[in-house]
């Protein structure tokens, strides 16, 4: 894996155009909702209207009459098994619904409209029960229980770490800062809603057609909650609108879909309406995060202790897993020697929260930045010279375990300092004030081993017309991973871009992965497609070795050619006949590389030690605003994002996940709020679910840092999160430089940024 | 889910009067921007009966400029409104009203008409036609009736049509010049977004002096709400400190906010005041940014 | 409520008469009844742009317009943008139009779901703008796709991927006039 350091290369680092842009910029690109499967009806789920009840009574005969409807499901007519993280949850409810998302039926019928309109004639009668929807009051003893099997309402996962001794690192500090931070509920908001298609043939094997981003643990956890097994179930990806985490459960409506279809027959689709997906995919959780932090007078970090309480909603799904990322930030970024970390996830009735871009990395790097900026103020320090003292270095090891080898965080300061001073071409209008404000971030980059494998299988195949095929593992999200893992192998074999086509969306062919999460998939399943390359170049080198009769250490290949070194313009044979010849002959062969790369790092041990990924990934935002006080508005002028990447295989690709990071980061931090009130959405759409227009973004200068870490192909490092992380932090430091007030709360909304500032103003006075 | 509904297009003011008469349920569709998402949102026993596309009918899509009116046609489209050389010369407020509704897709197919039958306390070009002493016209069973646009209003998503009347026009008289005439909006998106508070102004302003003064709100009551007290401290006071702030408190006084997923009725009522304010402050300042018909 | 219409209009260049119900959208009617899928539902209440089509070439929100009320009109979709551009330019097919070269050459597209929508709003932008002999400039692009939201790429390539488009489209136009 040793990075071509001095090489110059042939399609690496080259701005190339995105592998499957030429069908998305024409409309020929298929999506789910576009698909048509023969024999296909449509699938519409019914849901509760209250949050808390018990299901009394369901009487589908009048739906079940309407002319088109072919059949209906309940929890009371099929076999299913639970499913989900703690195996608490059932696809179609039976005795009780528990959140506003729960299904309680569905339709399958001829048309969509006639599904739905089934599912206004199906009769259910609640006996509501009390709920509670904040997590403070679903920890008291008189609480409602939402799950018999858990009691007190508490979620039995613990993330509790401690490393040296945090109490009396606090006790000898110089100085302690303070604060708790709450962080709402925000969702993908993909332009493409959560789609599902099932389809079972006569020997009782299921297709699914699926938005999902893992497809082999869908495949396993679909068989076991249809009580089949997996071998019997194929999962198709076609091109997605969007997922960034949605996509990383098993959901009800993957397992409704099966079920309907194999109830009525039929291949069966469902497509959820905007509506449905602000309600009923997954959300990031929400939480309340308190920390402090003890330093020494000079600004070196002592110790950090922070509690963070999550609103678990109903079910568990992976949002109550992001305490894994929370810890690692807390206990990694920044050089930190004594932390303690735990938490209190508790169970409601709102609704579930799952895994979305950051997963937990973007509040801690709140309330941590929050914090460096406070501690420089208390000490009198400035604010990057806080941060450079303690920026995590090469070769440090976190009390975790966790390994730093390649990070350039603080060039990423420096870079993005540089940047977001460079002169504004207007001034501050009246009654406006500007600010500046920094905040940084570490990430996982060389995979994370959250499962058991952090693996992802390749197959590169050679054809006779010279073109390879990569088959592998990794998803395509519409993030741009089929052209950087096509970059890899077209570098490796040294044939141009356009000459590698890359097969990955069913389950049938490619080999395994475990998902696309993590930011790990340029890392991992770009490891595994160079090494499968490497395994075909290896093939490629010994046939041309017999057909040119010189030994392979003699031999070179470039542009699609095998040559002899000492003459390469006269010894040489193309790729494509090298191929040919192979098979084409008594005892052929054919040209097939292959490789599974899981690379040597550990799982978290019961103490919560242990190096998840190979390598690791840093970042420094700044964010240039300017707040007007009369109003509380927030405008983002200018961001800089400056990023250690390891290697930028595909500059464009960078550019764009950065760019789009930073948009979901901002409406995190400005605009984007799923309201809940009694358990109830408030906002299922986009007029009032305000994602950034593009007269909302601000000017983003991006810089990309190449420290060429050994562990990763070509070496780079993963990238897809880093974007979205720090910004928030980064606006929140802004805010206070530019107003002196220092929110917690997020969104900052102008109403938020408002109070505050006359807030301060009235204790200023007194 | 999207709905199903009989449909009529009737081609005659005349003839589409006749059929919203005989079914006061149904809905009148212009551009549809209100109505088609409406239509999703309602439930079975509030859903219109029938919808009447009324675009058919000739004659209410021209802008009409004369020496002493500017008359909107009631289909006239909002990006008809923007374009519209007259009004970007004279009324560079309508356009700049304009452009803070919705996309320009959506300012394609958006009528005039539409958006004041609409009816949402919230909704731009009401208090900036307020303030420019508009009056509308509609055509009914009866015949034809004026009536100045402040008595349009009933209350949130009614107007006081009444079975089988139809809007057909709104106008106002063209003595402006010399006038400044200013739109405060606050919001938290750049587009797409619903004002949060709204502060039309108008002012007939020479040295100073104030001799005339429309001031009027959206989305701080159930209707536009034009402030006359305002208006009267401004024309005994001119554009002087204590006026403005004056203003802005009779202002402030005189919304009725409601809290919603928007805002609190705390916040609009302060930003009530914040608005009249900087908008005085502006005209005083002769700042016309902002004003323009470019974005 | 089964009462169908006569609609008569031009999608892509080709005559299409239909009987169709008074409320059947135009977004339906492209996608379900002409198999033209390039156009993407995606909200159905006006609010994200991603059904946005050209009429007349300029952009409309496609899902909250009933198919009827563009009878006799011209409909542009995705699927059409290439051909209408060979049509105005003179350009031999497969060339398309420069708003999608421009998509291509800068990366303005990720999971492109967004993609046919921003594309044809675009594409009527600078139309419009070319009538002018004008191109516009940032703050105009950025106004001209207020109403068409994007998850993935942040705007920044999509507004560079229309800059570099329109300088083409001016250039050309020069050179053809």
């Amino acid at each position: 894996m040793s990075p071509h350091a001095a090489k110059s290369f042939k399609v690496i680092g080259t701005r190339v155009v995105k592998l499957d842009a030429v069908e998305k910029v024409t409309g020929a690109v298929q999506y789910l909702p576009d698909m048509e499967v023969p024999g296909m009806v449509w699938g519409k789920i019914l849901r509760t209207p209250v949050p808390h009840a018990r299901i009394k009574r369901i009487d589908t005969r009048r739906a079940e009459a309407l002319a088109g409807v072919l059949g209906i499901v309940t929890g009371y007519n099929v076999e299913q098994r639970p499913f989900g993280y703690a195996k608490d949850h059932l696809a179609l409810k039976r005795d009780v619904v528990r959140c506003i998302r729960d299904e309680v039926a569905a339709v399958a019928a001829e048309t969509e409209e006639l599904a739905a309109e089934a599912c206004r004639l199906i009769e259910v009668e609640y006996e509501e029960l009390p709920a509670v929807f904040d997590p403070a009051a679903a920890l008291r003893p008189d609480a409602p229980q939402i799950h018999a099997q858990f009691p007190g309402n508490v979620v039995s996962f613990t993330y509790r770490f401690n490393a040296g001794d945090v109490d009396r690192a606090f006790r000898e500090a110089d100085v302690i800062v303070e604060g708790t931070y709450t962080l709402q509920y925000v969702t993908t908001a993909c332009l493409g809603t959560m789609a599902a298609i099932a389809s079972w043939d006569p020997r009782g094997n299921l297709t699914m057609w699926s938005t999902t981003q893992i497809p082999f643990l869908y495949q396993r956890d679909l068989a076991e909650a249809l009580g089949i097994s997996g071998d019997r179930i194929r999962v198709i990806q076609p091109p997605v609108g969007g997922n960034f985490g949605r996509g990383l459960d098993l959901y009800p409506i993957d397992i409704i879909a099966a079920l309907l279809a194999r109830h009525v027959n039929r291949p069966v689709k469902i497509v959820f309406d905007r509506d449905e997906e602000f309600l009923a995919s997954p959300t990031r959780e929400p939480c309340v995060f308190t920390l402090r932090t003890a330093a020494r007078v000079d600004g070196t970090l002592l110790a950090r202790d922070a509690r963070v309480i999550i609103d678990n909603g109903a079910y568990v799904s992976w949002g109550s897993t992001t305490p894994y990322v929370m810890m690692t930030t807390l206990a990694g970024f920044y050089r930190c020697p004594n932390v303690r970390f735990d938490t209190a996830i508790v169970y409601t009735n709102n609704v579930y929260s799952g895994s979305m871009r950051g997963y937990g990395n973007l509040e801690s790097t709140f309330a941590i930045e929050a914090q460096m900026d406070d501690l420089a103020e208390r000490l009198g320090l400035d604010r990057l010279a806080i941060r450079r003292l303690n920026a995590n270095r090469p070769g440090d090891v976190t009390p975790q375990g966790l390994r730093i080898t390649t990070c350039a965080l603080w060039e990423c300061f420096e870079a993005a300092e540089r940047d977001i001073r460079k002169p504004v071409a207007q001034p501050p209008r009246p009654g406006w004030k500007r600010g500046i404000g920094y905040a940084g971030m570490f990430h996982v980059g060389g995979g994370a081993r959250v499962y058991r494998s952090d693996g992802c299988g390749a197959i590169v195949k050679l054809d006779d017309f010279g073109k390879a095929s990569l088959i592998t593992g990794a998803s395509e999200i519409g993030q741009g991973s089929e052209t950087v893992l096509a970059m890899i192998v077209a570098e490796e074999l040294g044939i141009p871009l356009g000459r590698v086509e890359v097969v990955n969306n069913d389950t049938a062919v490619k080999p395994w992965d475990v998902g696309v999460h993590a930011s790990r998939t340029t890392f991992i399943a770009g490891n595994a497609a160079l090494l499968a390359a490497r395994d075909v170049k290896r093939q490629l080198l010994a046939l041309a070795s017999e057909q040119l009769d010189e030994a392979v250490s003699a031999l070179d290949c470039e542009d699609g050619f095998v040559f002899v070194r000492e003459a390469p313009a006269t010894r040489r044979i193309a790729y494509e006949k090298v191929v040919r010849a192979g098979h084409f002959r008594e005892g052929g062969q054919i040209l097939m590389g292959q490789a599974f790369y899981d690379p040597p790092t550990q799982m978290l041990d019961k103490d919560f030690r242990g190096n998840v990924s190979l390598t690791y990934g840093f970042a420094a935002q700044a964010a240039l605003v300017e707040v007007e006080e009369a109003t509380g508005k927030i405008e983002v002028l200018r961001v800089a994002s400056a990023h250690d990447v390891g290697r930028a295989l595909n500059p464009v690709g960078c550019e764009g996940q950065i760019e789009g990071g930073i948009h979901m980061g901002l409406g995190y931090c400005l605009t984007e709020e799923l309201r809940l009130k009694d358990g109830r959405v408030l906002n299922p759409g986009f007029l009032d679910y305000k994602l950034l227009t593009a007269p909302d973004m601000p000017e983003i200068l991006v810089t990309l840092i190449e420290t060429v870490d050994e562990a990763g192909p070509f070496g780079a490092k993963g990238l897809g999160e880093a974007g979205t992380i720090p910004i928030s932090a980064a606006v929140a430091n802004a805010v206070k430089d530019a107003v002196g007030v220092r929110l917690t709360e997020l969104p900052l909304t102008p109403e938020r940024v408002y109070r505050a500032i006359r807030a301060s103003i009235s204790t200023a006075g007194t | 889910m999207r709905p199903r509904f009989a449909y009529h297009r009737p081609e005659t003011l005349a003839e589409a009067c006749r059929l919203l008469a005989r079914e006061p349920g149904a809905a009148v569709l212009a551009g549809g921007t209100d109505l088609m998402v409406h239509l999703r949102q309602m439930s079975r026993g509030k859903r219109p009966t029938a919808v009447v596309n009324v675009k058919r009918i000739l004659g209410l899509a021209t802008i009409e400029v004369t020496d002493t009116a500017v008359r909107l046609g009631a289909l006239v489209s909002l990006t008809a409104l923007i374009e519209h050389p007259v009004i970007q010369e004279e009324y560079p407020v309508l356009p700049f009203t304009a452009r803070y509704m919705g996309s320009p897709g959506i300012r394609n197919l958006a009528t005039v008409g539409g958006n004041l039958c609409n009816a949402s306390p919230a909704a731009d070009l009401p208090p900036v036609l307020v303030a420019l002493d508009a009056e509308v016209g509609i055509a009914g069973p009866r015949g034809e009736r004026r009536l100045p646009l402040g008595e349009f209003f009933r209350g949130p998503g009614q107007s006081v049509l009444s079975a089988g009347e139809l809007l057909t026009r709104v106008e106002f008289p063209r003595r402006h010049r010399g006038w400044a005439i200013r739109y405060e909006r606050l919001d938290v998106r750049r587009a797409m977004d619903i004002a949060i508070v709204g502060v039309a102004l108008a002012l007939r302003v020479n040295a100073g002096r104030v001799s005339e003064a429309r001031v009027a709100l959206c989305a701080v009551a159930p209707t536009p709400l034009r402030v006359r007290a305002a208006e009267a401290a401004l024309v005994e006071g001119g554009l002087s400190e204590g006026a403005i702030a004056q203003a802005a408190e009779l202002a402030m006084a005189a919304a009725r906010p409601i809290s919603d997923v928007r805002a609190t009725a705390e916040y609009r009522r302060e930003m009530v005041g914040t608005l009249v304010r900087r908008g005085l402050t502006r005209i005083l300042s002769d700042d016309t940014s902002g004003v323009t018909a470019d974005p | 409520m089964t009462e169908r219409y006569p609609l008569e209009l031009t999608v892509n260049g080709r005559r299409i008469r239909r009987e169709i119900p008074g409320s059947r959208t135009l977004l339906e009617f492209l996608r379900e009844d002409l198999r033209l899928t390039g156009t993407n539902l995606s909200c159905d209440t006006g609010d994200c742009g991603a059904c946005t089509v050209l009429l007349d070439g300029q952009p409309y929100p496609s899902c909250i317009m009933l198919a009827l009320d563009v009878d006799g009109q011209e409909v542009t979709t995705i699927e059409g943008l290439a051909a209408r551009w060979q049509a105005q330019s003179g350009a031999r097919p497969p060339e398309l139009h420069p708003v999608q070269r421009g998509f291509l050459e800068e990366g303005g597209a990720q999971c492109g779901f967004c993609t046919a929508g921003v594309v044809m709003a675009a594409a009527g932008l600078l139309e419009a703008h070319l009538q002018a002999d004008g191109a516009p400039t940032e703050a105009e692009i950025r106004a001209g796709l207020e109403g068409n939201l994007c998850r993935c790429t942040g705007y920044t390539k999509i507004i560079k991927a229309v800059e570099v488009a329109a300088q083409r489209m001016r250039a050309e136009r020069r050179a053809r006039t």
